[in-house]
């Protein structure tokens, strides 16, 4: 026996089971999981005196003989004999492929894996047993009469809330740990109807976007001068003809010509009517040299729930469910004026609560004088909604805003802002220095020097 | 220039683990559970301490409520078991007797009549 075969053949012979062979199936891994040890002894004497090894893959591993002919049911003779390829690494890794057919991922056999599976799954019995526990609890509590509390039925609502969102807490905890979880959750394949989907979401949102929309938010300005306070809970993005668009960006007006597209992803669950409402702050105004708000956008009674993440704004109320009182304006800023901020709101609605469109139409659709008047904390208090994302963008004038107002019919192209001159108080000086001086009479041979120089 | 963290870092960073995805997964399991493993120790620990603190406190309550033994008073055996005699070595010094190191000598530089 050659040096390499007798390295090999213990190898092999740990990884290949006495009579399974090479055709594993899940089930019989599930048997003997990761060690080989204490089965060793039952396997019959654990040095082989004679050199011919039994298996057929094993013998081809070692290079004896070429594989032909070996049955299998999970690899065809091609596949088998591409694990015999030294291109697919190690003997043993070999051996291992060729051998352990399709074991699920969590039924590998590495010790330490599977030990941790048992930790880890024991864990989650324990919080399971936690879970039913507080449920039989808010059971228990719901059944109770509210006289039966200090503070009457404020206090059992408390109680009972405070319950449910221990359940919750415990759901994501019982499944935080699962590696599928993980694996499902970064393949975008997650069911965010589920607690742990939903919390892992919001966490990866908490980690990069989130903090660029408080950025803006406070880059820009937006908190104070559109809502004294906000801090968005809701993650919402853009995109213009398909094309995402990072918060802020400043954009073409060709480009939002058309109203965009959102992708929207709320963490907590149930349904809820949203109002989408777009809001250009920078409008200048000459008469009273300040700037007002216009409104670009207004849509309500837009049903969401987690599970949704797409919505183009065109689409509400022909394809996607919903009401448009305010019909998208193309953002428009004129020669001269600074940037214009629009900002996308989102707001979420009471529940179960609807709000009346043509009043909104009324309020808001009409001249421009009317889309003047509209203002987000404004909305906000008069419908009782509350702001919970946010987005924005940025638009100045380029070589397209005239041709999109010109579509739109929008005047006002042809308008130029210019900053009013503001003449100095001060008197005249008087001109200094050594020609200023020589520019006299007295002075006359130097005229060639102080006169007309340069 | 220094953008990477290794040059920026006074200390020594091991360079990222790279694995393939399943084995990416498989180290993260591990790593969960090893976690969870040390927070029930460490727990457990914490809870059994508390629990001998509580029973210690809970037996020098009852003895300061004992009287005895013969005609001594209540409280007696408790003052007692609450001496440190011997505890700090023969002709040792408690602890809470020592003097915190300071930069200025004392004001007494050496108090001779003090007996241990």
């Amino acid at each position: 026996m050659s040096r390499c075969q007798q390295v090999g053949q213990p190898i092999l012979r740990s990884i290949r089971q006495q009579s399974y062979g090479y055709s594993y199936s899940a089930t019989t891994c599930s048997i003997r999981y990761f060690t080989s040890t204490p089965r060793r002894r039952h396997d019959g004497p654990t040095l082989q005196t004679g050199s011919e090894p039994q298996n057929p893959i094993e013998a081809a591993l070692l290079g004896a003989t070429p594989l032909t002919g070996v049955p299998s049911k999970a690899w065809t003779p091609e596949q088998m004999a591409s694990f015999t390829s030294p291109e697919h690494g190690s003997r043993r890794r070999r051996a291992a492929m060729a051998t352990s057919g399709n074991i699920p991922f969590e039924q590998l056999p590495y010790q330490c894996f599977q030990e941790a599976r048992k930790i880890l799954a024991e864990d989650r019995a324990e919080k399971i047993a936690k879970i039913a526990a507080t449920m039989i609890k808010i059971k228990h509590t719901e059944s109770k009469d509210a006289s039966q509390f200090r503070g009457g039925e404020h206090y059992k609502q408390k109680r009972l809330a405070a319950l449910r969102a221990y359940v919750d807490e415990l759901k994501v905890l019982a499944d935080i740990n699962d590696p599928m979880v993980k694996r499902r959750f970064e393949d975008g394949k997650g069911d965010m109807t589920k607690p742990v989907y939903r919390y892992l979401a919001e966490k990866k949102w908490h980690a990069m976007e989130h903090k660029i929309i408080t950025q803006r938010i406070h880059q820009f300005h937006i908190v104070p001068d559109i809502l004294p306070k906000f801090e968005p809970t809701v993650d919402l993005k853009l995109s213009f003809r398909s094309y995402p668009v990072q918060p802020g960006a400043i954009l073409d007006s060709a480009m939002t010509e058309v109203p965009p597209a959102i992708r929207m992803q709320v963490f907590d669950k149930g349904g809820r009517l949203m109002t989408i409402a777009v809001i250009d702050s920078d409008v200048p105004d000459a008469e009273s040299d300040g700037f007002k708000w216009r409104c670009h956008f207004l849509a309500a009674n837009i049903p969401w729930d987690p599970t949704k993440t797409h919505l183009a704004l065109r689409h509400i109320g022909v394809r996607a469910e919903g009401d448009v009182a305010v019909p998208w304006l193309p953002p428009y800023s004129q020669l001269g004026s600074p940037y214009h901020r629009l900002s996308v709101f989102v707001l979420q609605q009471k529940p179960g609560e609807t709000l009346d469109v043509a009043q909104l139409k009324e309020l808001y659709d009409g001249d421009a004088e009317s889309r003047k008047a509209f203002g987000i904390k404004g909305l906000r208090d008069r419908f009782g909604l509350e702001p919970v994302g946010f987005n924005m963008f940025r638009t100045v004038w380029d070589d397209n805003t005239a041709a999109v107002m010109e579509r739109h019919g929008i005047p006002g192209a042809d308008i130029e802002f210019r900053r009013a001159r503001v003449t100095t108080m001060k008197q005249p000086r008087k001109a200094k220095g050594w020609e200023a001086k020589r520019q006299k009479p007295k002075y006359r041979s130097l005229w060639k020097y102080s006169k007309r120089i340069a | 220039m220094l953008s990477h963290m290794a040059a920026l870092t006074p200390r020594r960073l091991p360079a990222p683990l790279r694995m393939g995805r399943n084995r990416h997964l498989r180290h993260w399991t591990i790593h969960r559970a090893w976690l969870l493993f040390r927070r029930r120790q460490r727990e457990a620990r914490e809870s059994r301490l508390m629990l001998q603190h509580q029973s210690m406190e809970s037996a020098c309550e009852a003895l300061r409520l004992t009287e005895g033994p013969g005609t001594r008073d209540q409280g007696y055996l408790y003052r007692v078991a609450m001496e440190k005699k011997g505890v700090y070595g023969h002709h040792g010094i408690p602890i809470e007797y020592a003097r915190a190191q300071v930069d200025t000598p004392p004001r007494v530089p050496w108090n001779h009549d003090w007996k241990a």
